[in-house]
């Protein structure tokens, strides 16, 4: 994404205020603070808040939406609830080890966060931030600048069929769906409920909201539907490689300034043991996607900080947006069936990495046999 | 035709009343609000951010510099 001039990213459009029937009242020194009686743009600047919205947006944005607002601590993009619970989890639980490990997530992981103001008004800052539309208030946030600004190297280079010889989503190419076509604002704006990650939010999207019969007697190929269901996920038959990432290391370069590293990215597809198996996806086999943890991640701070490594797979859960209708593990049965280079298997898996996935690994015996076709 | 006369004191502060309240809002509506003029107008604005900017960067040159990360990695 192309990032704005630095005048660009503060100016406001006259227009985009004086025709805001809901905002245009409000000054801006009432959200922003400031003194805008002083001519001296210096000293006119002293206390100004460039984003009011986070991370507390009651006085501001919560002055009329008081439920986005109450609510706004408990979304996933606001509070980054997972990052701080599954790293939790890995955590060395001995001593002051876990605060540490917060006050590194600090200083690596809290800064991909978002507020109101920084999808509705800006560019995440995370992203350099920068103003959308002269200040205009979107309802929608515009999906480029803010959603797949964040979300890029994954979902957006998978939805647009970015990464090479991986086509696009279908969803995309048929029917041109924008990110808000699935996920919902009540999905964003977070609900006042304490998730531990974004596939137990009560209102995010699943595949059978649209495709509700797919399960039906009447459904196109109907047969493979009703042999396959709750025994894999949508994705396993329907998604194509995707980006998997390794190794994170996190510090502090010569001159203070944090920095992340990862070991690579490689193109994947694996199909694992579902990690999240419950009532809502009972599904048995997944698609696992690798996440750029490593037991090293904090060394730069301290040894052993990740000492529960174990605790979770390093292979997770995973949605990918490339779905396509025809792939080439659906081709036949046979092009899934028995085909090992599919699924997770203990080879494929880093030694260091092995107890960890110990529960998503596919043991050789349980890769569905050949069948007569 | 009925008259209806008011005491001088009354008129006095009835005037007084409005020279202090709508004296007051005239004064309130015309005031200058820098924020706007400033960030709206692309004349005043580019050299005000390339003298931050200017600011910016020599502080950060005496300083370790805050996170770099820039691309959203999501």
């Amino acid at each position: 994404m192309e990032q704005l001039a630095p005048h660009e990213k503060v100016y406001v459009d006259p227009q985009a205020i004086l025709e805001d029937e809901n905002h245009g009242d409000i000054t801006c020194a009432e959200c922003h603070g400031g003194n805008p009686a002083d001519p001296d743009w210096v000293t006119a600047h002293d206390g100004v808040v460039k984003d009011p919205s986070f991370p507390d947006p009651s006085e501001v944005c919560g002055q009329c939406h008081e439920e986005e607002s109450e609510n706004f601590g408990t979304s996933l993009h606001a509070n980054l609830a997972p990052y701080y619970k599954m790293i939790g989890a890995r955590a060395n639980p001995d001593g002051k080890v876990p605060a540490e490990v917060k006050g590194h997530m600090k200083n690596h992981c809290s800064a991909c966060h978002s507020s109101c103001g920084q999808c509705h008004i800006s560019r995440p800052t995370s992203v350099e931030g920068g103003l959308l539309d002269g200040h205009r208030f979107l309802k929608t946030p515009p999906q480029d600048t803010t959603c797949t600004a964040c979300h890029g190297s994954r979902i957006q280079k998978e939805y647009y069929g970015k990464n090479p010889g991986i086509p696009p989503d279908v969803h995309r190419t048929k029917a041109y769906f924008r990110c808000e076509k699935c996920h919902s604002a009540e999905e964003m704006h977070g609900d006042g409920k304490d998730y531990a990650n974004r596939y137990e939010v009560e209102n995010g999207p699943k595949c059978l909201d649209c495709h509700k019969d797919i399960y039906g007697d009447k459904a196109e190929n109907a047969e493979q539907h009703e042999i396959h269901q709750d025994l894999v996920s949508c994705q396993v038959c329907h998604s194509t490689p995707y980006k998997n990432c390794y190794s994170c290391h996190v510090g502090k370069d010569e001159r203070g300034s944090y920095y992340f590293k990862a070991a690579g990215h490689p193109m994947d597809f694996k199909i694992g043991i579902n990690p999240l198996q419950s009532d809502k996806r009972p599904e048995t086999y997944v698609t696992v996607r690798h996440i750029p943890v490593d037991q090293g991640l904090f060394s730069f701070y301290e040894r052993n900080a990740l000492a529960n490594f174990d605790a979770l797979p390093t292979w997770k859960f995973a949605t990918p947006h490339n779905i396509r209708r025809k792939t080439p593990q659906n081709e036949s049965c046979n092009a899934c069936h028995g085909n090992a280079d599919l699924f997770l298997l203990e080879k494929d898996v880093k030694p260091e990495y092995l107890g960890a996935n110990k529960n998503v690994i596919v043991s050789p015996d349980s890769i569905p046999e050949k069948i007569e076709e | 035709m009925r008259i209806i006369r008011c005491p001088l004191w009354m008129a006095l502060a009835a005037a007084l009343c409005l020279v202090l309240f709508y004296g007051d809002r005239t004064a309130c509506a015309e005031e200058v609000n820098y924020c706007f003029l400033c960030h709206t107008n692309p004349a005043k604005l580019v050299p005000a951010v390339r003298e931050a900017v200017r600011a910016e960067k020599s502080y950060q040159n005496d300083l370790p510099g805050e996170k770099v990360e820039a691309e959203g990695e999501g």
